[in-house]
């Protein structure tokens, strides 16, 4: 079997948007943004593949671009709190979890990625990481996605013409 | 840290890190909270006196962080 015949996993939009919203919580976020899931998508080692880098790394990337920042303020290094324990999500959405009053809401460009990766799927609650992927690799900064894609040193036009490679279609 | 070098930076002229750090220090505020809502209850604190120290109801913080801390 070669690896193109690998079916993708089909993901539930909604799932990856409460799995984001952990990934949001976990920082302290108010909003799940589009670097949010941006990590979602980086929990599938082929997507670790396409852009060369792991969860792990991008995480730390955040909390580095935080630090920065802070410092940019006159706050030192040692101002700094841990992450929120991650909560687990069920992996077959309900409209309960989704609306669940303490979740992080979606920013309107994360909620534009997502409507973008179903537009071409005859079904909408079934997606594939890497159509998630193909609307948050065309964000500019300041967009923190495309902010954390750059502090990663992963150059988007070169993925996207690689993953253009692969799916001829659509 | 003193407030005069506080002040200073926060005229910061690049909006990308000025408005980053406005973001971070929300976040770390969040988590700041968060820990401390666990220590608190770890002390045997009441939800009721979380929220007076918080300045919100006792609901509201229930709400917020019982799920961790079960």
């Amino acid at each position: 079997m070669t690896t193109e015949s690998v079916v993708p996993e089909m993901l539930h939009p909604w799932a990856i948007y409460l799995q984001a919203s952990e990934e949001a919580r976990r920082r302290g976020d108010r909003r799940t943004g589009t670097d949010h899931l941006l990590l979602v998508l980086l929990e599938d080692p082929s997507i670790e593949v396409v852009l060369g880098v792991s969860l792990q790394q991008a995480r730390r990337a955040l909390a580095s671009l935080d630090h920065e920042a802070l410092a940019a303020l006159g706050l030192g290094s040692g101002t700094d709190a841990p992450p929120m324990p991650m909560r687990a999500v069920p992996k077959k959405p309900t409209i309960r979890a989704v609306a669940q009053k303490d979740r992080p809401r979606l920013t309107p460009a994360a909620k534009k990625v997502l409507q973008e990766a179903v537009k071409p799927n005859r079904r909408k609650t079934q997606v594939t990481a890497r159509q998630v992927l193909a609307p948050i690799l065309t964000l500019q900064p300041p967009d923190p996605a495309a902010v954390l894609l750059g502090a990663l040193g992963v150059n988007t036009s070169e993925v996207r013409r690689r993953l253009d490679a692969v799916t001829p279609d659509n | 840290m003193d407030i005069d070098k506080l002040s200073v930076n926060l005229s910061s002229d690049d909006p990308a890190v000025g408005l980053r750090a406005s973001l971070a220090l929300h976040r770390l505020a969040e988590r700041v909270e968060a820990n401390h809502v666990a220590s608190a209850r770890e002390k045997g604190w009441s939800w009721q006196q979380i929220g007076d120290a918080l300045g919100v109801t006792r609901q509201s913080v229930h709400t917020k962080y019982s799920k961790e801390s079960s």
